[in-house]
């Protein structure tokens, strides 16, 4: 209810009663303000979001800061926790919450970043086999194939172990190897939209090439690409947590969530919050960015039948 | 004679948001046994919702929410779903749909789809129901109809597989037939042989029949009693003849206006004897995917066409689907390459043209209206896009010219910040004109610009193209399987057949005294609907 006064605050043209009188942005806003998931999954992630930016200057306590005297004390709905240590701290007497609060940025850059990339690299492929077609989509095709038929993971060891480990390689890596649904869902969208009459018009009136692919093409794969960017933030996530946990993601100090995981393991039995609160968050993160993907999804789709009010 | 059918107050409304949409309202009809009644109306306008009502096929949103169909002197309210399948549906009323391509099943041979029908409502032999499929197969006329019982509908032809859909329709004698647009997907020498076919079916086995169209040329001659409809509610009904004669109502008019226009002489052009457009025996071909041990098979789009068109001249091209009329229309203009050949524009090669050139002397209207622009911009976008592309404009300067070009294709300035979606198929068209007329074409390419469209919207585009033809004196290449909309714009007529043109000539001359097989069989498959027929009965 908050969130749809709000939003017709702010958009008071997409609440007129004539619904075929809205502009296609006015009719995905009235359908957002109504997609009980999505509004869910977008709070949670503005709420997540606020809190990597607003967290660690607010709650003002270094993540590095050792305190041998103060190590693996239990977070405070424990016994033996206290309001000092929130989440208690870890096997070096770090503050715990201080660190999970950092990795939250540092999850969030990997995550959007290494989906910006994968979409950058995946769109392009995917937009030039599908409109050339010929040899370049043979080509292309063919990339896939040699993506696909690679293992992710150990691919992506392998270069951060080359390379060395750094959050911009972390990135890049991870990026690199998950352009697959980005190439597949954007080539079979601009061989459809390439043979519709708007695009042999705008042919006809003397467009270049890339005014077509830019101005014609790609604005109307946008509302698929949305979504798999979406999912690839998630993946791309779970994928650093797993790059970190075999010790060749983010390196420590540094706190991500994927690494706190890996340092709690040894702790499993005895401090199981070590494990389980960074646990939460990235469940948390995870679940808040599908659930805004199936939104969009159901919001940008015309045939979808989200209630108008 | 007996009451058949008998539909009271018939009411049926949309679910939608919580709220009822009433979208067919007080619809009545009377329907005799051995009586043939036709509803016209534009789409939308509930013509076929109200016969889904009757046969309970309609989309789940929508339901009938009051009013009494009477069946055979039997309330068909009463009967639950179960019943009304066996005893009804299929049985004693049975429905046609538009798309041939689409109802049959393709993974079944014709003969089973024909036998499952029938010994649903039949309790016989299998010998028995192959002996009665192959029997109505005869009655429809399907050629070679004891073959045909093994093969599956992708080895049919269009106008075949409506056949077989008459076929799987009467296979159990029934005494009402619903045909929805029977003949709309199919090419017009077929669509002729189809309604021949229906007609003279009904007469055969006695049974009534309900025709949904929106050509009232079609209805006209089928039918005994029209209907007409328009948002949801009858508006006019009564004998053929009369309502023809005599409409009262102002929409009935208007669509009879329409019609009959298209007989009135046009104010021509002033034609110059020099030829803009030159062209010398194009071919363009398709090769198909080679199989092992065999040729590749190459298929001719195009084979060695060749005509001028003068300055100022408006020229028609008709034919069939397939018949390769959009692809000359797309290497005149440019989109596609051809394999040999030579188009001369203004005594210049096509090849030689600067795109930007090309721009300004030749641009295209297409059929789809909904497919033409692009759902992301605006109106005023599309339309100044040809403008900033192609000429240094500055952006006041680029307004005003958009808004001049959007009055004369008869749309206000306030469509300027519009998106597409927020416009009807008229105006999409009227959209796509003037995108294509803003850099003073010499040439327009329609590719079926009408096609599309309801029968008075039609008109109106027609009448615009008409007007900016003499306005802006622009030559006019009309593609068209319309041959009423052919006569009523273009100065001559090109005949294509698989790609070849088998005749040529002044439009009168070509309609009135074809001389080519096919050409008088296209002519003479036109269900036109003319002043003088109507005074005459």
């Amino acid at each position: 209810m908050i969130f749809k006064t709000f939003i017709k605050r702010l958009f008071p043209r997409s609440f007129d009663d004539e619904i075929y009188n809205l502009t296609p942005k006015d009719l995905i806003i009235r359908k957002s303000s109504n997609h009980g998931g999505f509004k869910f999954g977008l709070s949670l992630l503005l709420i997540i979001f606020l809190f990597a930016i607003f967290g660690p200057i607010i709650f003002d306590v270094s993540p590095y800061e050792q305190d041998l005297t103060k190590r693996l004390l239990p977070p405070v709905w424990k016994e033996g926790g206290s309001w000092e240590y929130i989440f208690g701290t870890d096997g070096n007497g770090r503050d715990y919450f201080a660190r999970i609060l950092y990795g939250t940025r540092i999850s969030l850059t990997i995550g959007f970043g290494a989906a910006c990339v994968g979409m950058i690299i995946g769109v392009t492929l995917g937009v030039c086999a599908g409109y050339f077609g010929g040899w370049v989509d043979q080509i292309v095709s063919y990339l896939l194939t040699c993506q696909l038929a690679l293992p992710g993971l150990l691919l992506a060891m392998t270069i951060v172990f080359l390379i060395g480990p750094s959050i911009t390689v972390v990135i890049f890596v991870i990026g690199a190897t998950h352009w697959a649904f980005f190439l597949v869902v954007s080539r079979s969208a601009t061989q459809k939209i390439k043979n519709l009459d708007y695009v042999t018009s705008a042919r006809a009136i003397g467009a270049s090439k890339f005014q077509i692919i830019m101005r014609d093409i790609i604005p109307n794969t946008f509302s698929q690409i949305i979504v798999i960017f979406t999912l690839e933030v998630g993946i791309a996530i779970l994928n650093e947590a797993s790059l970190s946990f075999l010790g060749v993601g983010i390196q420590p100090p540094t706190p991500s969530w994927g690494l706190l995981i890996a340092e709690g393991k040894e702790a499993i039995f005895f401090q199981p919050w070590l494990i389980i609160l960074p646990g939460i968050a990235l469940f948390t993160l995870v679940v808040s960015i599908n659930m805004m993907g199936d939104g969009l999804r159901d919001i940008t789709d015309p045939n979808s039948k989200v209630s108008e009010e | 004679m007996s009451d058949l059918l008998n539909i009271q107050n018939l009411e049926i409304s949309f679910q939608s948001n919580n709220k009822n949409l009433k979208t067919v309202e007080n619809f009545s009809i009377n329907l005799n046994e051995k009586e043939s009644l036709g509803i016209v109306g534009e789409s939308g306008s509930g013509k076929t919702l109200s016969m889904l009502a009757l046969t309970r096929l309609l989309p789940k949103q929508a339901s009938v929410s009051s009013g009494s169909i009477i069946f055979q002197n039997r309330n068909l309210d009463e009967l639950d779903n179960k019943n009304f399948y066996k005893e009804i549906s299929g049985k004693k009323i049975s429905m046609i749909f538009q798309e041939p391509m689409t109802a049959l099943n393709p993974v079944h041979t014709i003969g089973k789809q024909l036998l499952e029908t029938y010994l649903y409502h039949n309790n016989v032999s299998v010998e028995k129901g192959i002996e009665r499929a192959l029997e109505i197969l005869d009655a429809v006329k399907l050629p070679k109809y004891k073959q045909r019982m093994d093969q599956y509908p992708h080895q049919l032809s269009g106008g075949q597989r409506q056949r077989v859909m008459i076929a799987l329709a009467l296979i159990n004698n029934p005494s009402l037939l619903i045909a929805d647009e029977p003949t709309t997907a199919l090419d017009v020498t077929v669509q002729k042989e189809i309604i021949q076919l229906i007609s003279d079916l009904r007469e055969t086995i006695g049974m009534a029949l309900i025709f949904i169209s929106h050509d009232l040329g079609v209805v006209s001659q089928i039918s005994d009693n029209v209907v007409v409809m328009k948002n949801g509610e009858i508006v006019e009904k009564g004998k053929t003849l009369k309502v023809l004669e005599k409409p009262n109502h102002p929409y009935t008019q208007g669509l009879l206006d329409c019609l009959f226009k298209l007989e009135d002489e046009q104010k021509k052009n002033q034609i110059k004897d020099t030829p803009i457009i030159k062209v010398k025996e194009i071919s363009k071909s398709y090769k198909l995917p080679a199989k092992i041990f065999k040729k590749p098979e190459i298929i001719y789009a195009v084979k060695k066409v060749s005509f001028d068109v003068k300055f100022g001249e408006t020229i028609a091209i008709v034919g069939e689907s397939g018949s390769g009329k959009s692809t000359v229309a797309k290497i005149i203009n440019g989109l596609i390459n051809k394999d040999e050949g030579k188009v001369e524009i203004k005594g210049q090669n096509i090849e030689d043209i600067e795109i930007s050139d090309r721009a300004k002397i030749i641009q295209p209207v297409f059929q789809d209206p909904y497919s033409t622009l692009n759902p992301i911009h605006t109106i005023g976008y599309i339309v100044s896009r040809p403008l900033t592309i192609n000429e240094n404009k500055s952006e006041s300067e680029v307004k005003e010219e958009v808004i001049k070009i959007l009055r004369l294709v008869g749309l206000s300035e306030e469509y300027y910040n519009r998106f597409p979606n927020q416009l009807s198929g008229g105006q999409r068209q009227r959209v796509a004109i003037a995108r294509a007329i803003i850099l003073k074409p010499q040439i327009l390419i329609c590719d079926e610009p009408t096609s599309a469209l309801d029968v008075t919207i039609q008109s109106q585009i027609l009448d615009l193209l008409n007007d900016l033809k003499t306005k802006l004196n622009i030559t006019i290449i009309l593609i068209s399987h319309d041959i009423s909309v052919v006569k009523y714009f273009s100065d001559r007529i090109i005949v294509m057949y698989n790609g070849e043109i088998i005749e040529m000539g002044n439009t009168n001359n070509v309609i009135n005294i074809p001389k080519d097989k096919y050409t008088k069989r296209l002519m003479s498959s036109v269900f036109s609907l003319k002043k003088n027929d109507i005074k005459f009965t």
